[in-house]
């Protein structure tokens, strides 16, 4: 299982067209992938789950990921959360 | 794929399948609305909700989505109802839509109970989440999480 941190850029947060880019990414892998903020955990395959986490810019997310492809899909997270879901 | 229908009042069904363009970025595929005009005999708004379902129904089956049980969509869009393949659900809000659009590949019965569960989870109090790092203050029926 890996556990890792990061940090929302984007100027919206994660909004709904990023839960919906971030579900999709998250659906590719066959390992667990889940997201906290704060005490709330949720599976990032979940767009509802997603979307309420109702993260603004500047919070920080844990996700962890456990399975198989755990390290491709700790990976993706990462860069997708990093580079601001493709926004500014 | 599971096709997804809104029958609504005029224009709910409309207004609430552009939403999901926003989400999206484009109107999501086997998905579409029809809206129930006042006054407009039922019976002809059956046999357009047919059509419309025929068009976004590929064989896997589909949801049919309405606004309030008892009025006079829900009437047409129940009409539309098979047993294990086409499903009809009152209460219909854009979490709901949502939630369909990103789970199309299981049974129909399974993705209805999903939309059932998630749709109401997604009601809740949201100003007690102002600081949605903050735990949810005990007792408020607050926001959680939406599973599947």
């Amino acid at each position: 299982m890996l556990k890792a941190e990061a940090v929302v850029v984007n100027r919206l947060g994660l909004h709904a067209r990023p839960s919906a880019r971030l579900t999709a990414a998250a659906s590719k892998f066959r390992s667990e992938v889940w997201l906290s903020k704060g005490s709330r955990r949720i599976n990032a395959k979940s767009i509802m789950g997603v979307m309420m986490l109702a993260a603004a810019r500047g919070s920080t997310l844990v996700i962890e990921a456990d399975g198989p492809d755990e390290h491709e899909a700790m990976e993706a997270m990462k860069a997708l959360i990093a580079g601001g879901f493709g926004e500014e | 794929m599971i096709g997804i229908m809104v029958v609504s009042h005029e224009p709910l069904g409309t207004a609430l399948i552009h939403c999901t363009r926003h989400i999206y970025g484009q109107l999501p595929m086997q998905l579409a609305a029809l809206d129930v005009i006042p006054d407009e005999d039922p019976e002809a708004a059956v046999g357009a909700a047919h059509e419309l379902l025929a068009r976004i129904n590929d064989g896997s089956g589909a949801i049919v989505l309405t606004d309030v049980f008892g009025a006079t969509p829900s009437r047409v869009a129940m009409r539309l109802a098979v047993p294990g393949r086409v499903r009809v659900l009152a209460g219909v809000n854009l979490p709901m839509l949502v939630k369909a659009i990103a789970n199309r590949k299981m049974p129909v019965d399974d993705l209805c109970q999903l939309l059932v569960d998630s749709a109401r989870s997604a009601i809740c109090v949201a100003d007690t989440r102002a600081d949605a790092d903050a735990d949810a203050v005990p007792g408020q029926d607050s926001c959680t999480d939406a599973q599947g």
